[in-house]
Protein backbone atom coordinates (compact mmCIF):
# COMPACT_ATOMS: atom_id res chain seq x y z
CA UNK A 1 0.00 0.00 0.00
CA UNK A 2 1.41 3.40 -0.94
CA UNK A 3 -0.39 6.33 0.62
CA UNK A 4 -0.60 9.48 -1.45
CA UNK A 5 -0.74 12.27 1.08
CA UNK A 6 1.97 13.05 3.59
CA UNK A 7 -0.75 13.88 6.11
CA UNK A 8 -2.11 10.33 5.91
CA UNK A 9 1.20 8.80 6.90
CA UNK A 10 2.45 8.94 10.46
CA UNK A 11 5.54 6.80 9.99
CA UNK A 12 7.45 6.40 6.76
CA UNK A 13 10.69 4.45 6.50
CA UNK A 14 12.78 4.00 3.38
CA UNK A 15 15.45 1.28 3.31
CA UNK A 16 15.97 1.83 7.04
CA UNK A 17 18.96 -0.19 8.18
CA UNK A 18 20.82 -0.62 11.44
CA UNK A 19 23.98 -2.66 11.96
CA UNK A 20 25.53 -3.67 15.27
CA UNK A 21 29.12 -4.73 14.68
CA UNK A 22 28.64 -8.02 12.79
CA UNK A 23 24.85 -8.17 12.99
CA UNK A 24 22.28 -6.45 10.81
CA UNK A 25 19.38 -5.82 13.19
CA UNK A 26 17.15 -4.01 10.69
CA UNK A 27 17.62 -4.58 6.99
CA UNK A 28 16.32 -2.06 4.43
CA UNK A 29 12.94 -1.70 6.08
CA UNK A 30 10.45 0.22 3.96
CA UNK A 31 7.16 0.83 5.61
CA UNK A 32 4.25 3.25 5.85
CA UNK A 33 1.94 3.53 8.82
CA UNK A 34 -1.34 5.36 8.17
CA UNK A 35 -2.72 7.84 10.67
CA UNK A 36 -5.29 6.88 13.29
CA UNK A 37 -4.97 3.10 13.30
CA UNK A 38 -3.45 0.42 15.48
CA UNK A 39 -0.53 -0.91 13.47
CA UNK A 40 0.85 -4.30 14.48
CA UNK A 41 4.57 -4.94 14.06
CA UNK A 42 5.09 -8.67 14.36
CA UNK A 43 8.20 -10.78 14.41
CA UNK A 44 9.99 -13.47 16.38
CA UNK A 45 12.44 -12.63 19.15
CA UNK A 46 15.49 -10.81 17.84
CA UNK A 47 13.82 -9.85 14.59
CA UNK A 48 14.55 -6.13 14.97
CA UNK A 49 11.27 -4.82 16.38
CA UNK A 50 12.77 -3.03 19.36
CA UNK A 51 15.64 -1.62 17.30
CA UNK A 52 13.10 -0.26 14.82
CA UNK A 53 11.18 1.47 17.60
CA UNK A 54 14.41 2.89 19.00
CA UNK A 55 15.32 4.30 15.59
CA UNK A 56 11.85 5.76 15.13
CA UNK A 57 12.15 7.49 18.49
CA UNK A 58 15.60 8.80 17.63
CA UNK A 59 17.25 6.87 20.44
CA UNK A 60 19.51 5.00 18.04
CA UNK A 61 20.67 6.40 14.71
CA UNK A 62 20.13 4.36 11.53
CA UNK A 63 23.23 3.04 9.79
CA UNK A 64 21.60 3.90 6.45
CA UNK A 65 18.22 4.69 4.99
CA UNK A 66 15.83 7.27 6.33
CA UNK A 67 12.65 7.58 8.32
CA UNK A 68 10.16 10.26 9.19
CA UNK A 69 7.77 10.13 12.11
CA UNK A 70 4.90 12.64 12.25
CA UNK A 71 6.69 14.42 9.41
CA UNK A 72 9.98 14.80 11.32
CA UNK A 73 13.25 13.19 10.34
CA UNK A 74 14.38 10.68 12.99
CA UNK A 75 17.97 11.94 12.92
CA UNK A 76 17.55 15.69 12.57
CA UNK A 77 14.42 16.26 14.66
CA UNK A 78 14.21 13.38 17.10
CA UNK A 79 13.32 15.75 19.94
CA UNK A 80 10.20 16.87 18.04
CA UNK A 81 9.17 13.24 17.55
CA UNK A 82 9.63 12.42 21.23
CA UNK A 83 7.65 15.53 22.22
CA UNK A 84 4.70 14.44 20.10
CA UNK A 85 4.71 10.73 20.81
CA UNK A 86 4.49 8.40 23.79
CA UNK A 87 6.36 5.17 24.35
CA UNK A 88 5.90 2.06 26.43
CA UNK A 89 9.10 0.19 25.75
CA UNK A 90 10.32 -3.28 26.61
CA UNK A 91 10.11 -2.47 30.33
CA UNK A 92 7.25 -0.45 31.75
CA UNK A 93 9.72 2.18 32.97
CA UNK A 94 7.61 2.99 36.02
CA UNK A 95 9.27 4.36 39.14
CA UNK A 96 8.28 1.68 41.58
CA UNK A 97 9.10 3.72 44.69
CA UNK A 98 6.75 6.48 43.56
CA UNK A 99 2.99 6.35 43.73
CA UNK A 100 0.98 5.83 40.57
CA UNK A 101 -0.09 9.45 40.74
CA UNK A 102 3.50 10.68 41.09
CA UNK A 103 4.58 8.58 38.11
CA UNK A 104 2.02 10.39 35.97
CA UNK A 105 2.79 13.70 37.65
CA UNK A 106 6.42 13.34 36.59
CA UNK A 107 5.59 12.67 32.96
CA UNK A 108 3.00 15.46 32.99
CA UNK A 109 5.71 17.86 34.18
CA UNK A 110 8.09 16.54 31.54
CA UNK A 111 5.44 17.25 28.91
CA UNK A 112 5.07 20.78 30.35
CA UNK A 113 1.34 20.35 30.97
CA UNK A 114 0.01 23.18 33.15
CA UNK A 115 -0.78 22.03 36.69
CA UNK A 116 -4.56 22.20 36.43
CA UNK A 117 -4.63 20.38 33.09
CA UNK A 118 -2.13 17.83 34.40
CA UNK A 119 -4.22 17.00 37.44
CA UNK A 120 -7.41 16.73 35.39
CA UNK A 121 -5.74 14.53 32.80
CA UNK A 122 -4.25 12.22 35.44
CA UNK A 123 -7.67 11.82 37.03
CA UNK A 124 -9.33 11.21 33.66
CA UNK A 125 -6.87 8.49 32.64
CA UNK A 126 -6.70 6.73 36.00
CA UNK A 127 -10.47 6.71 36.29
CA UNK A 128 -10.92 5.35 32.78
CA UNK A 129 -8.51 2.51 33.59
CA UNK A 130 -10.08 1.79 36.99
CA UNK A 131 -6.92 2.80 38.89
CA UNK A 132 -8.02 6.06 40.51
CA UNK A 133 -8.83 4.64 43.93
CA UNK A 134 -5.32 3.21 44.26
CA UNK A 135 -3.44 6.22 42.94
CA UNK A 136 -1.60 6.87 46.21
CA UNK A 137 -0.10 3.38 46.38
CA UNK A 138 3.46 2.71 45.30
CA UNK A 139 3.53 1.45 41.72
CA UNK A 140 5.93 -1.30 42.81
CA UNK A 141 3.21 -2.87 44.93
CA UNK A 142 0.88 -3.32 41.98
CA UNK A 143 0.29 -6.39 39.83
CA UNK A 144 1.98 -6.53 36.44
CA UNK A 145 -1.34 -5.99 34.67
CA UNK A 146 -2.04 -2.82 36.65
CA UNK A 147 1.48 -1.57 36.06
CA UNK A 148 1.08 -2.04 32.31
CA UNK A 149 -2.20 -0.12 32.38
CA UNK A 150 -0.48 2.66 34.28
CA UNK A 151 2.34 2.67 31.75
CA UNK A 152 -0.20 2.93 28.92
CA UNK A 153 -1.82 5.85 30.74
CA UNK A 154 1.61 7.47 30.98
CA UNK A 155 2.13 7.23 27.22
CA UNK A 156 -1.23 8.92 26.58
CA UNK A 157 -0.90 11.62 29.23
CA UNK A 158 0.17 14.47 26.95
CA UNK A 159 -2.30 13.51 24.20
CA UNK A 160 0.35 12.40 21.71
CA UNK A 161 -0.46 11.86 18.06
CA UNK A 162 1.37 8.53 18.10
CA UNK A 163 2.27 5.94 20.72
CA UNK A 164 4.78 3.10 20.52
CA UNK A 165 3.93 0.01 22.53
CA UNK A 166 6.62 -2.66 22.68
CA UNK A 167 5.07 -5.96 23.77
CA UNK A 168 2.61 -4.36 26.22
CA UNK A 169 0.97 -7.67 27.14
CA UNK A 170 4.20 -9.67 27.58
CA UNK A 171 4.17 -11.57 30.84
CA UNK A 172 0.49 -10.96 31.53
CA UNK A 173 -1.97 -13.74 32.21
CA UNK A 174 -4.71 -14.16 29.56
CA UNK A 175 -7.30 -12.27 31.59
CA UNK A 176 -5.00 -9.32 32.24
CA UNK A 177 -3.82 -9.35 28.62
CA UNK A 178 -7.42 -9.29 27.34
CA UNK A 179 -8.30 -6.51 29.76
CA UNK A 180 -5.30 -4.44 28.67
CA UNK A 181 -6.10 -5.08 25.02
CA UNK A 182 -9.69 -3.91 25.43
CA UNK A 183 -8.66 -0.82 27.40
CA UNK A 184 -6.00 -0.04 24.82
CA UNK A 185 -8.35 -0.38 21.88
CA UNK A 186 -10.96 1.79 23.59
CA UNK A 187 -8.45 4.47 24.59
CA UNK A 188 -6.82 4.54 21.17
CA UNK A 189 -10.21 4.93 19.53
CA UNK A 190 -11.37 7.62 21.97
CA UNK A 191 -8.11 9.61 21.79
CA UNK A 192 -7.75 9.24 18.02
CA UNK A 193 -4.14 8.24 18.44
CA UNK A 194 -2.06 6.12 16.08
CA UNK A 195 -0.64 3.06 17.83
CA UNK A 196 2.53 1.28 16.70
CA UNK A 197 2.27 -2.03 18.51
CA UNK A 198 4.79 -4.85 18.63
CA UNK A 199 3.47 -8.07 20.03
CA UNK A 200 3.97 -11.80 20.17
CA UNK A 201 0.32 -12.26 20.90
CA UNK A 202 -1.08 -12.83 17.42
CA UNK A 203 -4.68 -13.20 18.45
CA UNK A 204 -4.29 -9.83 20.14
CA UNK A 205 -2.87 -8.35 16.95
CA UNK A 206 -5.70 -9.86 14.93
CA UNK A 207 -8.29 -8.30 17.24
CA UNK A 208 -6.91 -4.79 17.56
CA UNK A 209 -4.73 -4.09 14.53
CA UNK A 210 -6.09 -2.57 11.35
CA UNK A 211 -2.80 -3.33 9.58
CA UNK A 212 0.16 -5.51 10.42
CA UNK A 213 3.71 -5.94 9.20
CA UNK A 214 5.74 -9.09 9.72
CA UNK A 215 9.52 -8.93 9.98
CA UNK A 216 12.20 -11.54 10.47
CA UNK A 217 15.92 -10.91 10.84
CA UNK A 218 15.22 -7.25 10.23
CA UNK A 219 13.53 -7.84 6.87
CA UNK A 220 9.94 -7.05 6.06
CA UNK A 221 8.18 -10.25 5.01
CA UNK A 222 4.65 -8.98 4.50
CA UNK A 223 2.45 -6.01 5.23
CA UNK A 224 -1.29 -5.45 5.00
CA UNK A 225 -4.53 -5.85 6.90
CA UNK A 226 -4.92 -9.16 8.75
CA UNK A 227 -7.56 -10.15 6.21
CA UNK A 228 -5.25 -9.34 3.29
CA UNK A 229 -2.45 -11.38 4.80
CA UNK A 230 -4.75 -14.31 5.36
CA UNK A 231 -5.93 -14.06 1.78
CA UNK A 232 -2.51 -13.83 0.24
CA UNK A 233 -0.49 -15.99 2.50
CA UNK A 234 -2.71 -18.22 4.52
CA UNK A 235 -3.91 -21.66 3.58
CA UNK A 236 -7.53 -22.68 3.79
CA UNK A 237 -8.24 -25.17 6.54
CA UNK A 238 -10.76 -28.01 6.38
CA UNK A 239 -11.66 -30.33 9.20
CA UNK A 240 -13.52 -33.55 8.30
CA UNK A 241 -15.12 -35.70 11.00
CA UNK A 242 -15.73 -39.34 10.13
CA UNK A 243 -14.08 -42.76 9.81
CA UNK A 244 -11.77 -44.61 7.50
CA UNK A 245 -8.97 -42.05 7.19
CA UNK A 246 -6.25 -44.66 6.80
CA UNK A 247 -2.63 -44.00 5.89
CA UNK A 248 -3.17 -44.88 2.17
CA UNK A 249 -6.06 -42.41 2.10
CA UNK A 250 -3.85 -39.71 3.65
CA UNK A 251 -1.09 -40.52 1.15
CA UNK A 252 -3.58 -40.23 -1.70
CA UNK A 253 -4.73 -36.83 -0.42
CA UNK A 254 -1.16 -35.56 0.01
CA UNK A 255 -0.43 -36.42 -3.61
CA UNK A 256 -3.15 -34.04 -4.78
CA UNK A 257 -1.85 -30.64 -5.99
CA UNK A 258 -4.52 -28.64 -4.17
CA UNK A 259 -3.61 -30.20 -0.82
CA UNK A 260 -0.91 -28.47 1.17
CA UNK A 261 -0.99 -30.88 4.09
CA UNK A 262 -3.13 -33.71 5.43
CA UNK A 263 -3.10 -35.23 8.89
CA UNK A 264 -5.29 -37.28 11.18
CA UNK A 265 -5.91 -36.22 14.74
CA UNK A 266 -8.39 -37.81 17.19
CA UNK A 267 -10.46 -39.32 14.41
CA UNK A 268 -10.58 -36.06 12.48
CA UNK A 269 -8.97 -35.41 9.15
CA UNK A 270 -7.21 -32.03 9.06
CA UNK A 271 -6.50 -30.59 5.62
CA UNK A 272 -4.75 -27.41 4.56
CA UNK A 273 -5.62 -26.39 1.00
CA UNK A 274 -4.13 -23.83 -1.28
CA UNK A 275 -6.20 -20.71 -1.02
CA UNK A 276 -8.39 -20.90 -4.10
CA UNK A 277 -9.19 -24.59 -4.13
CA UNK A 278 -12.55 -26.04 -3.19
CA UNK A 279 -13.11 -29.09 -1.03
CA UNK A 280 -15.80 -30.98 -2.97
CA UNK A 281 -13.49 -33.01 -5.30
CA UNK A 282 -11.59 -34.22 -2.26
CA UNK A 283 -14.79 -35.29 -0.52
CA UNK A 284 -15.71 -37.32 -3.59
CA UNK A 285 -12.30 -38.97 -3.53
CA UNK A 286 -12.62 -39.82 0.15
CA UNK A 287 -16.03 -41.39 -0.33
CA UNK A 288 -14.73 -43.35 -3.32
CA UNK A 289 -11.87 -44.62 -1.15
CA UNK A 290 -14.32 -45.98 1.41
CA UNK A 291 -14.17 -43.27 4.05
CA UNK A 292 -17.33 -42.28 5.93
CA UNK A 293 -17.93 -38.57 6.34
CA UNK A 294 -20.14 -37.15 9.10
CA UNK A 295 -19.26 -33.48 9.12
CA UNK A 296 -17.12 -30.99 7.23
CA UNK A 297 -15.91 -27.72 8.80
CA UNK A 298 -14.23 -25.11 6.67
CA UNK A 299 -12.15 -22.26 8.06
CA UNK A 300 -9.66 -19.59 7.20
CA UNK A 301 -6.13 -19.60 8.50
CA UNK A 302 -5.69 -17.22 11.40
CA UNK A 303 -2.93 -14.66 11.77
CA UNK A 304 -0.83 -17.13 13.70
CA UNK A 305 -0.87 -19.53 10.76
CA UNK A 306 0.03 -16.69 8.43
CA UNK A 307 2.84 -15.59 10.70
CA UNK A 308 4.30 -19.08 11.04
CA UNK A 309 3.96 -19.68 7.35
CA UNK A 310 5.78 -16.42 6.52
CA UNK A 311 8.56 -17.07 9.01
CA UNK A 312 9.05 -20.66 7.82
CA UNK A 313 8.95 -19.60 4.21
CA UNK A 314 11.61 -16.94 4.84
CA UNK A 315 13.78 -19.59 6.54
CA UNK A 316 13.56 -21.82 3.48
CA UNK A 317 14.74 -19.03 1.19
CA UNK B 1 15.88 23.92 30.13
CA UNK B 2 15.70 25.20 33.74
CA UNK B 3 12.15 23.88 34.12
CA UNK B 4 13.26 20.49 32.79
CA UNK B 5 16.21 20.38 35.20
CA UNK B 6 13.86 21.23 38.07
CA UNK B 7 11.53 18.42 36.98
CA UNK B 8 14.39 15.94 37.23
CA UNK B 9 15.45 17.40 40.59
CA UNK B 10 11.86 16.93 41.80
CA UNK B 11 11.83 13.34 40.58
CA UNK B 12 15.22 12.45 42.06
CA UNK B 13 14.51 13.94 45.45
CA UNK B 14 11.07 12.34 45.61
CA UNK B 15 12.48 8.95 44.66
CA UNK B 16 15.36 9.24 47.11
CA UNK B 17 13.12 10.31 49.99
CA UNK B 18 10.85 7.35 49.31
CA UNK B 19 13.67 4.81 49.49
CA UNK B 20 13.21 1.12 49.91
CA UNK B 21 12.15 1.48 53.57
CA UNK B 22 11.53 4.24 56.12
CA UNK B 23 14.45 3.02 58.24
CA UNK B 24 16.90 3.21 55.33
CA UNK B 25 15.61 6.66 54.39
CA UNK B 26 16.20 7.93 57.94
CA UNK B 27 19.63 6.25 58.12
CA UNK B 28 20.72 8.03 54.94
CA UNK B 29 20.15 11.40 56.62
CA UNK B 30 20.99 10.67 60.24
CA UNK B 31 24.13 8.55 60.08
CA UNK B 32 26.47 10.92 58.14
CA UNK B 33 25.40 13.90 60.26
CA UNK B 34 25.77 11.90 63.46
CA UNK B 35 29.40 11.15 62.58
CA UNK B 36 30.48 14.46 61.00
CA UNK B 37 28.23 16.74 63.06
CA UNK B 38 28.21 15.11 66.50
CA UNK B 39 30.95 12.51 66.96
CA UNK B 40 33.89 14.44 65.44
CA UNK B 41 33.10 17.86 67.03
CA UNK B 42 32.46 16.23 70.41
CA UNK B 43 35.87 14.58 70.34
CA UNK B 44 37.68 17.63 68.96
CA UNK B 45 36.18 20.24 71.21
CA UNK B 46 37.37 23.78 70.52
CA UNK B 47 39.75 22.54 67.80
CA UNK B 48 36.67 21.85 65.67
CA UNK B 49 36.31 25.54 64.86
CA UNK B 50 40.04 26.35 64.71
CA UNK B 51 41.71 23.22 63.29
CA UNK B 52 41.06 21.10 60.25
CA UNK B 53 38.61 18.69 61.94
CA UNK B 54 35.61 20.29 60.27
CA UNK B 55 37.27 20.02 56.86
CA UNK B 56 38.21 16.41 57.63
CA UNK B 57 34.61 15.67 58.61
CA UNK B 58 33.38 16.98 55.27
CA UNK B 59 36.06 15.02 53.45
CA UNK B 60 34.90 11.86 55.18
CA UNK B 61 31.25 12.55 54.57
CA UNK B 62 31.45 13.61 50.93
CA UNK B 63 31.88 10.25 49.20
CA UNK B 64 29.43 8.48 51.48
CA UNK B 65 26.49 10.75 50.71
CA UNK B 66 27.49 11.49 47.12
CA UNK B 67 27.82 7.85 46.20
CA UNK B 68 24.53 6.82 47.79
CA UNK B 69 22.57 9.51 45.97
CA UNK B 70 24.29 9.92 42.62
CA UNK B 71 24.86 6.26 41.91
CA UNK B 72 21.22 5.54 42.67
CA UNK B 73 20.15 8.37 40.35
CA UNK B 74 22.15 7.15 37.37
CA UNK B 75 23.19 3.49 37.63
CA UNK B 76 20.05 2.75 39.68
CA UNK B 77 17.85 4.19 36.97
CA UNK B 78 19.44 1.89 34.42
CA UNK B 79 19.28 -1.12 36.76
CA UNK B 80 15.58 -0.56 37.41
CA UNK B 81 14.92 -0.21 33.64
CA UNK B 82 13.46 3.28 33.92
CA UNK B 83 16.20 5.11 32.04
CA UNK B 84 15.07 4.20 28.53
CA UNK B 85 11.53 5.47 29.16
CA UNK B 86 12.98 8.74 30.42
CA UNK B 87 15.19 8.97 27.35
CA UNK B 88 12.13 8.42 25.15
CA UNK B 89 10.66 11.74 26.32
CA UNK B 90 11.30 15.20 24.90
CA UNK B 91 13.87 16.00 27.60
CA UNK B 92 17.34 16.80 26.30
CA UNK B 93 20.36 14.79 27.40
CA UNK B 94 21.71 17.86 29.17
CA UNK B 95 18.48 18.46 31.09
CA UNK B 96 18.48 14.89 32.38
CA UNK B 97 22.20 14.96 33.23
CA UNK B 98 22.21 18.36 34.90
CA UNK B 99 18.94 17.59 36.69
CA UNK B 100 20.51 14.52 38.22
CA UNK B 101 23.70 16.42 39.01
CA UNK B 102 21.83 19.34 40.54
CA UNK B 103 19.78 17.02 42.74
CA UNK B 104 22.94 15.21 43.85
CA UNK B 105 24.89 18.41 44.56
CA UNK B 106 21.97 19.98 46.45
CA UNK B 107 21.63 16.90 48.60
CA UNK B 108 25.36 16.44 49.22
CA UNK B 109 26.03 20.11 49.89
CA UNK B 110 22.92 20.38 52.04
CA UNK B 111 24.06 17.44 54.13
CA UNK B 112 27.51 19.00 54.52
CA UNK B 113 26.09 22.35 55.61
CA UNK B 114 23.75 20.58 58.00
CA UNK B 115 26.69 18.69 59.51
CA UNK B 116 28.59 21.97 60.02
CA UNK B 117 25.61 23.58 61.74
CA UNK B 118 25.07 20.51 63.93
CA UNK B 119 28.85 20.45 64.58
CA UNK B 120 28.78 24.05 65.86
CA UNK B 121 25.84 23.28 68.12
CA UNK B 122 27.61 20.16 69.41
CA UNK B 123 30.91 21.90 70.15
CA UNK B 124 29.18 24.79 71.91
CA UNK B 125 27.12 22.45 74.04
CA UNK B 126 30.27 20.59 75.02
CA UNK B 127 32.48 23.59 75.76
CA UNK B 128 29.81 25.68 77.53
CA UNK B 129 31.71 28.94 76.92
CA UNK B 130 30.13 32.29 77.58
CA UNK B 131 30.87 33.35 74.03
CA UNK B 132 29.74 31.29 71.08
CA UNK B 133 32.43 29.23 69.37
CA UNK B 134 32.24 29.92 65.64
CA UNK B 135 34.39 29.41 62.58
CA UNK B 136 36.35 32.45 61.51
CA UNK B 137 34.70 34.20 58.58
CA UNK B 138 37.50 33.15 56.18
CA UNK B 139 37.42 29.54 57.40
CA UNK B 140 33.62 29.47 57.11
CA UNK B 141 33.85 30.86 53.57
CA UNK B 142 36.50 28.28 52.68
CA UNK B 143 34.37 25.46 54.06
CA UNK B 144 31.31 26.65 52.14
CA UNK B 145 33.18 27.07 48.86
CA UNK B 146 35.27 23.91 49.14
CA UNK B 147 32.26 21.82 50.14
CA UNK B 148 30.27 23.19 47.19
CA UNK B 149 33.04 22.68 44.64
CA UNK B 150 33.86 19.30 46.20
CA UNK B 151 30.21 18.24 45.87
CA UNK B 152 30.22 19.11 42.19
CA UNK B 153 33.49 17.28 41.65
CA UNK B 154 32.51 14.07 43.45
CA UNK B 155 28.97 14.02 42.02
CA UNK B 156 30.36 14.63 38.53
CA UNK B 157 32.81 11.75 38.90
CA UNK B 158 29.99 9.60 40.29
CA UNK B 159 27.82 10.35 37.23
CA UNK B 160 30.75 9.61 34.93
CA UNK B 161 31.38 6.24 36.55
CA UNK B 162 27.69 5.36 36.97
CA UNK B 163 26.90 5.90 33.30
CA UNK B 164 29.27 3.09 32.39
CA UNK B 165 28.38 0.76 35.26
CA UNK B 166 25.73 -1.85 34.65
CA UNK B 167 24.69 -2.07 38.29
CA UNK B 168 24.53 0.19 41.34
CA UNK B 169 26.90 -2.10 43.22
CA UNK B 170 29.51 -1.99 40.48
CA UNK B 171 29.41 1.81 40.34
CA UNK B 172 29.52 2.18 44.13
CA UNK B 173 32.48 -0.18 44.44
CA UNK B 174 34.44 1.55 41.69
CA UNK B 175 33.84 4.95 43.27
CA UNK B 176 34.66 3.93 46.81
CA UNK B 177 37.86 2.14 45.83
CA UNK B 178 38.85 5.15 43.75
CA UNK B 179 38.06 7.53 46.59
CA UNK B 180 40.02 5.48 49.12
CA UNK B 181 42.98 5.41 46.73
CA UNK B 182 42.80 9.21 46.30
CA UNK B 183 42.52 9.87 50.06
CA UNK B 184 45.40 7.57 50.96
CA UNK B 185 47.40 8.92 48.04
CA UNK B 186 46.78 12.46 49.27
CA UNK B 187 47.82 11.55 52.83
CA UNK B 188 51.03 9.91 51.65
CA UNK B 189 51.70 12.78 49.27
CA UNK B 190 51.16 15.30 52.09
CA UNK B 191 53.62 13.41 54.29
CA UNK B 192 56.11 13.31 51.46
CA UNK B 193 55.85 17.08 50.98
CA UNK B 194 58.72 19.17 52.31
CA UNK B 195 57.77 20.82 55.61
CA UNK B 196 58.05 24.24 53.98
CA UNK B 197 55.25 23.24 51.53
CA UNK B 198 52.88 21.81 54.12
CA UNK B 199 52.18 25.11 55.79
CA UNK B 200 50.71 26.84 52.69
CA UNK B 201 48.43 23.84 52.06
CA UNK B 202 47.21 23.95 55.65
CA UNK B 203 46.74 27.72 55.40
CA UNK B 204 44.67 27.33 52.25
CA UNK B 205 42.46 24.73 53.93
CA UNK B 206 41.97 26.91 57.00
CA UNK B 207 41.43 30.04 54.95
CA UNK B 208 44.42 31.79 56.52
CA UNK B 209 46.59 32.00 53.41
CA UNK B 210 46.82 35.05 51.19
CA UNK B 211 43.89 35.99 48.99
CA UNK B 212 45.97 35.22 45.90
CA UNK B 213 46.71 31.66 47.10
CA UNK B 214 43.05 31.09 47.94
CA UNK B 215 42.04 32.39 44.54
CA UNK B 216 44.49 30.16 42.69
CA UNK B 217 43.39 27.10 44.72
CA UNK B 218 39.77 27.97 43.96
CA UNK B 219 40.50 28.31 40.25
CA UNK B 220 42.18 24.91 40.16
CA UNK B 221 39.14 23.39 41.89
CA UNK B 222 36.75 25.09 39.44
CA UNK B 223 38.84 23.87 36.49
CA UNK B 224 38.68 20.32 37.84
CA UNK B 225 34.90 20.61 38.25
CA UNK B 226 34.48 21.89 34.69
CA UNK B 227 36.64 19.10 33.31
CA UNK B 228 34.60 16.45 35.13
CA UNK B 229 31.29 18.02 34.04
CA UNK B 230 32.47 18.15 30.43
CA UNK B 231 33.49 14.48 30.58
CA UNK B 232 30.14 13.50 32.13
CA UNK B 233 28.27 15.49 29.47
CA UNK B 234 30.28 13.84 26.73
CA UNK B 235 29.39 10.41 28.05
CA UNK B 236 25.75 11.10 28.90
CA UNK B 237 24.29 10.80 25.39
CA UNK B 238 21.22 8.87 24.35
CA UNK B 239 22.80 6.44 21.87
CA UNK B 240 25.57 5.55 24.32
CA UNK B 241 23.17 5.13 27.20
CA UNK B 242 20.89 2.90 25.14
CA UNK B 243 23.57 0.75 23.54
CA UNK B 244 26.11 0.44 26.37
Amino acid sequence: MRLNHMADVVIRTTALTRDFQHTRAVDALTLEVPRGIVFGFLGPNGSGKTTTIRMLLGLVAPTSGMATVLGFDVVAHADQIRARSGALLEHSGLYERLSAEDNLELYGRIASLPMRERRARIQELLQSLGLWDRRKERAGAWSRGMKQKLAVARTLLHRPALIFLDEPSAGLDPVAAASLRDELAALAHREGVTVFLTTHNLSEAEKVCARVAVIRQGRLLAEGSPAELRMHTGARRVEIVGRGFSEPVLAMLRSRPEVRSAAQENGRLLLELHKTDTVSPLVSLLVAAGSEIEEIRKGQANLEDVFLSLVEHSRDR
Amino acid sequence: MIADILTIVWKESKEFMQGSSRASSVARFVFPIAVAGIFLPWRSGRAYVTGITAAFGLLWMLPMVAVSFTVDAVAGERERHTLESLLATRLSDQAILFGKLAASVLYVWGMMLASLVVGLITVNLRQRHDALLLFSSTYAATLLIVSFLGSILVCGVAVFVSVRASTVRQAAQTLLYGYIAIIFGAIFAAQALPVSWRLPVRQILLGTSSIQSQFVAGLIFVALDLAVLAAARHRFQRPRLILD
